[in-house]
């Protein structure tokens, strides 16, 4: 698995998602277990976060992309998640534009420069 | 860089200002990416929405997902330094339409020759046939190209999402590569800081550190 290379794993809209499937992203494995989320106005956070959580546990992701407003809902397991692999970008989605202020990377490192960090 | 345990106080100083010049040039770097990775998804969303113009508003939807999906696309992953990994794309092999389009080009040329051999014996051109439909099933059994869910003859638009998006993906592993590189450097800054600090008497090091935050 390693040798072939790890998977970009997608949580997002229907227009995110497709678009990069398209780019040639998805897998279906042989348990037909998706590396993709497609988030509806019903989908539930439960199912959100367990997919996430599911993608982060997995040893063959190397990236996981996720529009912004769903990675807003699910913040506190991404900023529990500390390691290098699987790295997670925070990306717009068409409704919701990215701000870099929410982005849990560049909010740690604006983090480094605080008082309370200086202490 | 010199062993951390090796270093004076002086050198830890430099370090930690060399970090933070690392930190700046990697921050300033990944908002350039950022900007254009976000101008290519937009385009892409709008070259999805114009293909859903012409093609009908279901036509472009998770529907028509493909039922087998194997990617075309992967990440290979090697740790610089400690805690720092680079992502590299890895665009697997081409995908069917261009074997396709490569194995027409080719069939026209034998075809032809055969057309010259008219008076020929024809039991070639009989055993000719059967070998080309043995090697179209081996061709169609690699990867599918994703653009194919969507119809055979999809407009141009879609072909045009499809470029977008593979070019955000390579975007994307590039800013994950920084993201990495600016985590790393938040380690490396806050383990030398906390060197600094046991080195430094806490009294004067407080004011010294204080003093750049209370301004």
């Amino acid at each position: 698995m390693a040798g072939r290379g790890k998977l970009i794993a997608v949580l997002g809209d229907e227009d995110t998602v497709t678009g990069f499937l398209l780019g040639g992203v998805g897998e279906l494995d042989k348990h037909r277990r998706p590396n993709f989320l497609v988030v509806e106005k019903e989908t539930a956070l439960a199912e959100i976060e367990e997919a996430f959580r599911g993608f982060l546990c997995r040893d063959d992701i190397g990236i996981i992309l996720i529009n912004q407003y769903i990675a807003e809902m699910i913040r506190h397991v991404i900023d529990a998640h500390n390691k290098s692999i699987p790295a997670v970008l925070e990306i717009p989605s068409k409704e919701h534009p990215y701000d870099a202020s929410k982005d849990s990377i560049l909010r740690r490192a604006k983090g480094m420069f605080t008082a309370e960090d200086l202490r | 860089m010199a062993p951390a345990k090796d270093m004076g106080p002086a050198e830890i100083c430099e370090e930690l200002d060399q970090i933070i010049l690392q930190l700046f040039d990697a921050l300033e770097m990944l908002q350039n990416k950022r900007e254009a990775f976000n101008s290519l998804v937009e385009q892409g969303w709008f070259s999805l929405s114009k293909s859903r113009y012409a093609m009908g508003n279901k036509s472009v939807s998770t529907l028509q997902y493909g039922h087998q999906m194997t990617p075309l696309v992967r990440v290979r992953t090697c740790e610089k330094e400690k805690d720092q990994v680079e992502f590299d794309v890895i665009q697997k092999d081409a995908p069917k339409a261009r074997s396709e389009s490569e194995a027409t080009v080719e069939d026209i040329g034998p075809s032809e020759q055969v057309l010259r051999q008219r008076k020929g014996p024809r039991k070639a051109e009989s055993s000719d046939q059967p070998q080309e439909a043995t090697s179209r099933p081996v061709e169609g059994s690699g990867h599918q190209d994703p653009l194919n869910w969507f119809g055979i003859l999809v407009p141009q638009s879609l072909r045009q999402a499809q470029r977008t998006f593979q070019e955000g993906i390579h975007l994307a592993a590039e800013i994950a590569s920084l993201q990495s590189e600016i985590e790393a450097c938040r380690r490396r800054y806050h383990a030398l800081l906390e060197r600094k600090r046991n080195f430094v008497p806490r009294e004067s090091s407080s004011c010294e550190l204080l003093k750049p935050s209370l301004s």
